[in-house]
């Protein structure tokens, strides 16, 4: 009887020979026993190999779950920020422009006198 | 028996209990997968821990599919998102040209598995990321086809490739006769 190589018994214990193929390795492992042998090491080798496992501490789930109550004070909070937002930029844009008013004192014409006519007028001896 | 689809809408309603359920089931696998792809066991945690919160944020409308193989993609694309930011930024490197430790390495105590670890990370990329696919996220060749975007029969083909090279590299580091 022939027996399997290695390759076949792999892919059998990887469950990747067509249907019609895994039957028959299947039958000629339950009744070779040196098939199963080799059939019992592959299997083991990949315990093997799916057998990492670190130490992982046991790491608390810091994620903090939103409640639906969260989520309402959430939107009123952007309610408000949205409404002052909006208040102040209309506000800022729609301002009328600022007339500076400056304070003036009307002086009657006849009592503008330059300098130079004050000073000829002081001359004039009167007397 | 909640299904996890269901402890994921009671976790997204604010149950911690439900949200501590799906935690426990699947954090261990996750972190296991996730640092055999990243090569560290820091980032394999905050990779998860990233998976946890895009679970709870993502928009599923539906709750029919595979949960397990829902969470695992989410895994597993960042994992290789973050193997491949590590690597432009030299954060880590496949062939190390020192003997000297990484992190990872000092954190695993026991010598053969560290020697397991060793040889499923020099694996080729592409039969590294099926074997850790099939054995450490527990996905079958269907779903491992999904997830990586690959024709069944490549996906069939190099778990095969993976396991054998595997097999040949713990055999000279004498953990299997």
């Amino acid at each position: 009887m022939n027996h399997y190589d290695e390759d076949i018994i792999l892919k059998f214990v990887l469950e990747i020979l067509d249907e019609e193929e895994n039957a028959l390795v299947k039958k000629h492992i339950e009744e070779c026993t040196i098939c199963n042998t080799k059939f019992n090491k592959v299997k083991s080798e990949i315990d093997v190999i799916s057998s990492f496992d670190p130490n992982i501490e046991d790491i608390d789930h810091q994620i903090k779950l939103k409640s639906k109550h969260s989520y309402v004070w959430l939107k009123r909070a952007a309610v408000l920020i949205f409404g002052f937002l909006t208040g102040y930029l209309t506000s800022t844009f729609t301002q009328p422009e600022q007339v500076n008013v400056v304070e003036q004192k009307l002086i009657p014409k006849t009592l503008q006198v330059s300098s130079l006519e004050f000073a000829v007028c002081s001359n004039v001896d009167i007397w | 028996m909640i299904s996890d689809w269901n402890n994921l809408s009671l976790a997204r309603n604010g149950d911690q209990k439900a949200f501590s359920d799906i935690h426990k089931k699947y954090n261990k696998s996750l972190i296991k997968m996730t640092s055999l792809i990243t090569g560290s066991l820091d980032s394999a945690k905050d990779i998860v821990q990233e998976t946890f919160i895009r679970l709870l944020n993502s928009s599923i409308k539906h709750q029919e599919g595979n949960f397990k193989s829902y969470i695992t993609t989410i895994a597993y694309r960042l994992a290789l998102k973050e193997k491949s930011r590590s690597k432009r930024s030299g954060i880590l490197n496949d062939n190390l040209i020192d003997n000297s430790l990484t992190p990872i390495e000092i954190q695993i105590n026991e010598e053969n598995q560290l020697k397991l670890f060793q040889a499923i990370t020099s694996l080729p990329k592409d039969q590294r990321d099926i074997l850790v696919l099939r054995f450490y996220g527990e996905n079958s060749y269907e779903t491992i086809s999904k997830i990586t975007q690959l024709p069944l029969g490549t996906v069939k083909s190099r778990i095969f490739y993976a396991v054998k090279a595997c097999r040949e590299k713990l055999k000279e580091m004498g953990v299997i006769e």
